[in-house]
């Protein structure tokens, strides 16, 4: 029996001290669960990361409403940027004065979303669009690819997400149902003909990884091994926040890095 | 096999319901306590889908009714109607 994606259990973020700029995201009510130091680099994350790294330390953050994150420090980062772009939605404007409006991703959401703005956490030159709205924290993802049907064939037939209508070839958006509300993801997908087919890692700067809870992490790898087009990594065990939990490191062809996890006994 | 009782004993099991009257069960929403965790939440899906056969779809999660106790019964019991 297929395994099955329940939700979105975080999005990676790198390139921050976790401690220094875990203020910026308790202003969007994102509080401290736990936090770990000197964490192994087990040898399965190794082919998602750039260069040699020994340990790195974690900090999960999490928001009663939208998608918690995972601010994880290597305390060295390849200059890539991560593939994934985040919307903060907030019901009052913030930090005005940082806004910036002329970029592709504003451009394509526009019209389409509402009033998106793109500033940068403070003290780093890591990206976040910002939308005026009733919902609180991140709400959306977006990922910039450079072949729709492809992309929507992996998020689609492997990750079970369904096609919102109002879609064409350029822009998709997709949303994966969870019982549990912060478990909910819309991912938005942008077709970008001019994209540079470059590589990401887990190291690289910015959003790097989305995490998504499964009930069986063998059944998905069968279905990743079908595919020719997926960098698919072996499954290894985890403790962190004192629990347990297996996983597994895929890679789209757009260099875009999926963390699948199933929660294990203790 | 008695479903009510199998997924009242389950989430007794989990959030300790069992002080309170059966109504209160049966709209108790185990969800919205935010005592579950990721590991619980597959734990019990793994735990319901063995024990009467069933699989749980994408719709079912997306139901209002997926979250209270009596919902999730309801859910049971059509999927296990549709099976037989």
């Amino acid at each position: 029996m297929k395994g099955r994606i329940l939700g979105i259990d975080h999005i990676g973020l790198s390139g921050l001290n976790i401690f220094k700029n875990t203020p910026f995201f308790n202003t969007f009510q994102y509080e401290k669960v736990f936090s770990e130091s000197n964490l192994r680099i087990f040898d399965e994350i190794k082919p998602f990361l750039s260069t040699e790294i020994t340990s790195h330390d974690a900090m999960f953050l999490k928001n009663k409403n939208g998608i918690s994150i995972e601010m994880v420090d290597y305390h060295k980062n390849n200059l890539s940027q991560g593939r994934y772009n985040v919307i903060i939605e907030w019901s009052s404007e913030l930090f005005p004065e940082k806004f910036t409006s002329d970029d592709e991703i504003v451009k394509s959401l526009n019209g389409k979303l509402g009033n998106i703005k793109k500033s940068k956490i403070p003290q780093s030159n890591i990206p976040f669009y910002f939308l005026k709205g009733t919902n609180h924290g991140i709400t959306s993802i977006v990922l910039e690819v450079t072949n729709m049907e492809k992309s929507l064939s992996l998020w689609q037939e492997i990750f079970n997400f369904e096609i919102e209508s109002g879609g064409n070839q350029h822009f998709n958006s997709l949303v994966l149902s969870s019982p549990i509300s912060n478990w909910n993801l819309k991912l938005i997908l942008i077709e970008n003909n001019k994209l540079q087919k470059s590589e990401a890692y887990l190291d690289s700067f910015g959003w790097n990884c989305i995490s998504l809870i499964t009930t069986d992490i063998e059944s998905e790898i069968k279905s990743l091994k079908e595919r020719s087009d997926i960098e698919c990594g072996l499954p290894y065990f985890f403790e962190i926040g004192g629990k347990k939990y297996k996983l597994l490191f895929i890679k789209g062809f757009d260099a875009e890095i999926i963390e699948l996890i199933q929660p294990t006994e203790p | 096999m008695d479903t009510e009782k199998i997924v009242l004993d389950y989430v007794n099991s989990k959030s300790k319901i069992s002080g309170k009257s059966k109504n209160e069960q049966l709209n108790y929403d185990y969800l919205s306590s935010g005592s579950i965790d990721s590991m619980q939440m597959v734990e019990m899906i793994e735990f319901l889908e063995s024990k009467f056969k069933i699989r749980f779809n994408s719709e079912d999660f997306k139901l209002n009714k997926f979250r209270s106790v009596g919902g999730l019964i309801e859910i049971i019991k059509k999927h296990l109607q549709d099976k037989n």
